[in-house]
């Protein structure tokens, strides 16, 4: 046997046109008291005890303008020529395409993917920011960890190509690379960031 | 839809990244569990001490009757007693999953029916006739399987597509807006419109591209 759970019967609310008549009731007896100036001095009541607010119908204000249009004197105007001024400050809802440069690379040292120089077999597609999907990490303790994503096609024979890059043509003695087949990335032991990122440019992505 | 039979009415291009995604169930499983959890509420509950409906006096006095020393029924090592670390009352396991992995989800999803050749595309949802028969016909001749979810972009359907579909649980019709990665797994096909495929490209790459996302 559990006691009730809400001892109060307020809690349970209350509903109906019982809370008009309660506001109802609670102004006309402040009114009253306003009247007789005995407690509260300086609280008027200018409020109408029967005024009924309905928050139910919805404000358009633009619809409101547009009947002040069609009107006789019209008191707002709607013009939409400074609008581009807004427009360039509001910023851009998607990355978008870079633009052309006169040569490459960059100042920056961007360079754009050439599909001219890419490999059937295997693809890598590039960040939004039209950048190399490559990331370097340093953990707490000191391990090194580079990663290249979003890998499309033969993921082991691109791991033989980087692995054959870096330990042939820049001399590093070992390499330990993670093929990770589900979540299509490769995974290296150590900092190989510039090599990688070298050997990614040179392949055109 | 107009017969019975398909037609090939012409050929479109899927994008690539929204229906070639490579699957990874992890993702869906994630999505499946989240959208069961952010609407279910635990209603386990067990009598607590401040519960129970028993008389809160010491039962007997501290001295002299030869009995242990108690200070009221209600304790957990008596029989009739509150339960001390049980479940407190309805609690909701609401939560939010990143937008990444919706939309990443959607879009293994999608490309996964896509794989498995379940996923069909046709001009609009508006069959001649109102009869349950015709619909069940339809899709027996097309070999659409046992359930089938039906996607428009608008969410006001053709009324005899919805009066033919109101006759089947297994047959359901959804807008744009309401697809989810659930209802994709749970039916066997799913049959989209050319302009709900159109408008779901749009948006789930608009997401893919974002220019304010923070990691």
């Amino acid at each position: 046997m559990a006691a009730p759970l809400v001892r109060n019967i307020r809690a349970f609310g209350i509903f109906g046109n019982k809370i008009a008549q309660i506001r109802q009731q609670k102004l006309l007896f402040l009114a009253s008291r306003a009247a007789s100036g005995s407690k509260w001095k300086g609280t008027e009541v200018d409020q109408d005890p029967f005024h009924y607010h309905d928050n139910t119908v919805p404000y358009f204000p633009e619809e409101s303008a547009k009947k002040s249009l069609e009107a006789e004197y019209p008191d707002v105007e709607i013009s939409t020529e400074d609008w581009h001024y807004v427009e360039r400050v509001l910023p851009p809802k998607t990355v978008p395409e870079p633009p052309q440069h006169e040569s490459y690379p960059t100042a920056s040292g961007w360079l754009p993917p050439n599909t001219s120089l890419q490999p059937k077999e295997y693809g890598i597609v590039r960040t939004r920011n039209h950048m190399l999907p490559l990331y370097y990490r340093k953990h707490f303790h000191g391990k090194e960890t580079t990663r290249i994503l979003h890998i499309v096609g033969d993921i082991w024979k691109f791991k033989k190509d980087v692995h054959d890059y870096l330990t042939k043509e820049k001399g590093v003695r070992s390499v330990d690379i993670q093929v990770h087949e589900v979540g299509r990335f490769l995974r290296f032991r150590g900092n190989h960031l510039e090599n990688v990122a070298e050997f990614l440019l040179q392949k055109g992505f | 839809m107009d017969t019975i039979s398909s037609e090939k009415l012409g050929i479109i291009d899927l994008h690539p990244d929204v229906f070639g995604t490579p699957p990874r169930m992890d993702i869906l499983h994630e999505n499946v569990v989240w959208q069961h959890k952010y609407r279910y509420i635990n209603y386990e509950k067990e009598l607590s001490k401040g519960d129970l409906d028993k008389r809160r006096r010491k039962p007997f006095p501290q001295k002299g009757m030869g009995k242990k020393r108690a200070g009221s029924t209600k304790a957990c090592n008596w029989k009739y007693g509150g339960s001390a670390h049980g479940p407190r009352g309805p609690y909701s396991t609401y939560y939010m999953l990143s937008k990444e992995k919706r939309e990443l989800g959607l879009r293994i999803a999608l490309s996964v029916k896509y794989a498995q050749d379940d996923l069909h595309i046709v001009d609009s949802l508006e069959i001649p006739s109102e009869d349950p028969e015709y619909l069940q016909e339809l899709i027996d001749t097309r070999y659409w399987g046992f359930s089938v979810l039906f996607v428009d972009d608008t969410d006001i359907m053709p009324v005899n597509m919805s009066l033919a579909a109101s006759e089947f649980g297994q047959y359901n019709l959804l807008p744009v807006y309401g697809l989810n990665v659930y209802s994709i797994l749970k039916h066997q096909t799913l049959v989209m419109t050319l302009a709900a495929v159109e408008k779901l490209e749009q948006k789930l790459l608009e997401q893919m591209h974002k220019a304010d996302v923070r990691k």
